[in-house]
């Protein structure tokens, strides 16, 4: 009972720690300019846990810590990774949008002058 | 800290002493730095534990439970503690935006030109005092605060004390009897350190 209380104490201070450390900009611009690619580095790339934050800690608490920070530290990088991915292909489509339709009304006004 | 510690000690040199981390818990050991080659932590207290801190591998180590940990890191050599001055900014691509000097205390931002995010570094009378960490919308994030340096090695100076606060927790780090060694000096199981065979080792990363 205590044993799984304490592991639950580890793995929130994992993902406390691993919602604040990892880098969020930089996730959403490796989507926002690297596409899927972004994406599946963010999956790939395992978030460290600091050294410092198993320094005289139990076996138990490390094995869980560790665990916990990089499952959540993956999951807040793929996140963000999606997010910049959506937002530049939205910016794309309507960059595709605007050079399509600016192209046909350019198009259409041109061709009531004949 | 073995990347600043590389940049003025000789290779074959270590740097040891006693350490005092204090935060949630009290973490009191030894350490000893190999400049590029490796950081070992001996704690005595609260438990029985070596941690090796590698070019890629983290290595925790507990003799008293027969149990070790070989966690794959991808992070530049450092222990975090001393890697925040002006040669990592650069090195990472902050550019220095500003300096301001008021008599011996120079306080300079630097600013990272695609993250968005900024660094502070306050020196008095040449030393490090603090740096501080802001995010991208302006919060601070991160705060290191220095205590007195003592030179220890022909000009290489080492802070007492180092005091950490981030998302709103702060833990602290008492250097004690810091010195610059030869490999005699340091004890064996630092220096050919190898995990006995009796040991369970657990894997982490390496999948």
């Amino acid at each position: 009972m205590v044993q799984a209380q304490s592991a639950q104490r580890a793995c929130m201070q994992a993902e406390m720690d691993a919602e604040a450390d990892v880098n969020k900009v930089l996730w959403i611009a490796a989507g926002f300019f690297l596409g899927l690619l972004g994406v599946g580095a963010a999956y790939v790339l395992e978030p460290d846990p600091p050294a410092s934050n198993l320094l005289g800690k139990s076996p138990e608490y490390v094995a869980v810590y560790t665990d916990c920070y990089k499952r959540k530290g993956k999951s807040v990088q793929v996140k963000n990774a999606v997010i910049g991915c959506v937002l530049g292909n939205l910016l794309y489509v309507g960059a595709y949008a605007c050079c399509l339709f600016g192209t046909c009304a350019t198009a259409g006004a041109a061709g009531s002058t004949y | 800290m073995a990347v600043l510690l590389s940049v003025y000690l000789p290779d074959t040199l270590w740097v040891s002493g006693a350490f005092v981390k204090r935060g949630e818990d009290t973490v009191l050991g030894y350490f000893y730095v190999k400049p590029g080659e490796k950081v070992v932590y001996k704690v005595i207290k609260p438990v029985n534990q070596i941690m090796l801190i590698l070019p890629e591998t983290l290595v925790i180590y507990y003799p008293d439970h027969k149990k070790a940990f070989k966690i794959r890191h991808h992070y530049v050599f450092t222990d975090g503690l001393f890697s925040f001055n002006a040669e990592n900014l650069l090195r990472l691509g902050f550019v220095l935006e500003g300096e301001d000097t008021t008599g011996d205390t120079v306080i300079k931002t630097y600013k990272h030109p695609d993250m968005g995010v900024k660094a502070v570094i306050k020196s008095v009378g040449g030393s490090v005092r603090e740096y501080i960490g802001y995010g991208v919308r302006g919060e601070e994030v991160l705060r290191v605060r220095y205590g007195e340096f003592k030179e220890v090695y022909r000009g290489f100076r080492f802070p007492d004390r180092v005091e950490i606060t981030a998302a709103n927790s702060t833990e602290s780090y008492d250097y004690y009897g810091v010195s610059v060694v030869g490999e005699g000096g340091v004890p064996d199981y630092v220096v050919n350190f190898k995990i006995p065979e009796d040991v369970e080792v657990v894997y982490k990363g390496w999948e």
